[in-house]
């Protein structure tokens, strides 16, 4: 009898409500929010975000994977840039046990930036081994595949690569080696800093990183909530 | 085809008002009643039962909107049959999501006040006002349409555990808010 009455008073909840979830077509993916905790985007783009137009210049670097194929790194002028406005969300760093979950056994540390209204993770940042790893569910963040990659991508297992690297050239000069790609719902970006002298270890790292965690599979963050 | 058509055509006692009534609606409607009576054939009558409805009661009626006027006979129809059928074996989603919700209607036994349905489905409305559209989306579509946890995870693109989660803290949020109106059944 109880059930029957509360069968009968979700029944006649307001219409405007079932036909909102009638036409309700999907979730949308952009996490939104006012207030809360706010991070620049410089802090967590610099390293992940990379727009790289322009000529291309230099040499294109070429490392075999394990499988046979073969990542193509193809040196860029430009350097990082950050992208405007800001990522909203609620930060933590994420348990081994969540980091098993979506990586397996790989050797990464990471900390996790959460949807303030559905809590689900989109953002991660971390590292892989000695490589910086950015992965994302947010559309918005490394921008369409054209602009955050390059020219020239490499196809890995059937993913398709963007790799590059470009060389910051200051007191303590550096060589930057980057990587991007989808895999699932996720968007993945690599970044290896070192010296001249270790461009090629910078480089043989970046496509370890990239190799490993396209062997890993699809990463779904959304399986980690605050 | 538009509602206000599909609406001339009952008025005008065309049958192409039912088969346009069911190209539109058909998928969602059969959902609900198939969610609730957990079996295609039942379903199929009771959206039959449905259509024919809507058939005697346009005109007089113009709903608006078309949607939910047939989503709600289907509903009604299809909760009519389950008790009629099932009186012993109860197994469909209605009943699982029937049982999630009841826990969170506090009870009315140590006091004295039931509230009538229509009086507590403003209650709920003015709850479901408070949530984020997701919430609100998700409670309706479990509560009101009968969806399982899986097609509500493809709906919002995430895992089945995430959106178990999100239920049940809406529900929480819904004791605590019944309670406030002092709801008791």
């Amino acid at each position: 009898m109880r059930k029957e009455k509360i069968s009968e008073i979700i029944g006649n909840i307001n219409l405007k409500y079932i036909e909102e979830a009638a036409i309700y077509e999907g979730r949308k993916r952009r996490p939104r929010g006012n207030v809360w905790l706010k991070w620049s985007a410089a802090v967590a783009s610099v390293a992940f975000i990379v727009f790289l137009w322009g000529v291309i210049f230099g040499r294109t670097y070429m490392v075999t994977l394990d499988n046979g194929d073969t990542i193509k790194f193809v040196k860029d002028k430009s350097a990082a840039t950050d992208t405007e406005g800001k990522i909203e969300g609620i930060s933590r760093s994420l348990t081994e046990e969540e980091i098993q979950q979506l990586f397996g056994n790989l050797p990464v540390k990471a900390y996790g930036l959460f949807d303030i209204e559905n809590h689900q993770l989109f953002l991660l940042c971390g590292r892989i081994g000695d490589v910086e790893l950015y992965v994302t569910t947010s559309d918005s963040l490394f921008g369409n595949t054209e602009n955050r990659g390059y020219a020239d991508a490499s196809i890995i297992d059937g993913i398709t690569v963007h790799g590059g690297y470009f060389y910051n050239r200051g007191e303590n000069p550096e060589v930057v080696y980057k990587a991007s790609f989808d895999i699932g719902n996720s968007a993945v970006c690599l970044k290896c800093t070192e010296e001249y002298e270790n461009a090629e270890s910078a480089r043989n790292q970046t496509a370890e990183a990239v190799y490993a965690l396209i062997k890993n599979g699809a990463i779904n963050l959304e399986q980690i909530v605050k | 085809m538009e509602d206000l058509k599909i609406i001339e055509l009952f008025y005008e006692r065309s049958e192409q008002a039912i088969t346009e009534l069911a190209n539109k609606y058909g998928t969602i409607c059969k959902k609900v009643a198939n969610n609730i009576l957990n079996n295609g054939q039942d379903a199929e009558e009771c959206l039959n039962d449905a259509y024919l409805g809507a058939w005697n009661t346009i005109p007089p009626q113009k709903p608006n909107p078309l949607l939910t006027y047939i989503c709600r006979i289907v509903r009604n129809l299809a909760i009519k049959k389950y008790h009629v059928n099932t009186a012993a074996k109860r197994n469909s989603i209605y009943d699982i999501a029937l049982d999630e919700l009841e826990n969170c209607f506090p009870s009315a036994d140590t006091v004295e006040a039931e509230w009538e349905a229509r009086e507590t489905a403003e209650i709920i409305d003015r709850f479901l006002n408070s949530l984020d559209q997701d919430s609100r989306v998700m409670f309706v579509r479990r509560y009101w349409y009968s969806f399982s946890i899986t097609e509500l995870a493809e709906l919002f693109h995430t895992s089945n555990h995430n959106v178990s989660v999100r239920l049940s803290r809406i529900r929480m949020k819904l004791r605590k808010h019944l309670i406030k109106e002092g709801v008791f059944l």
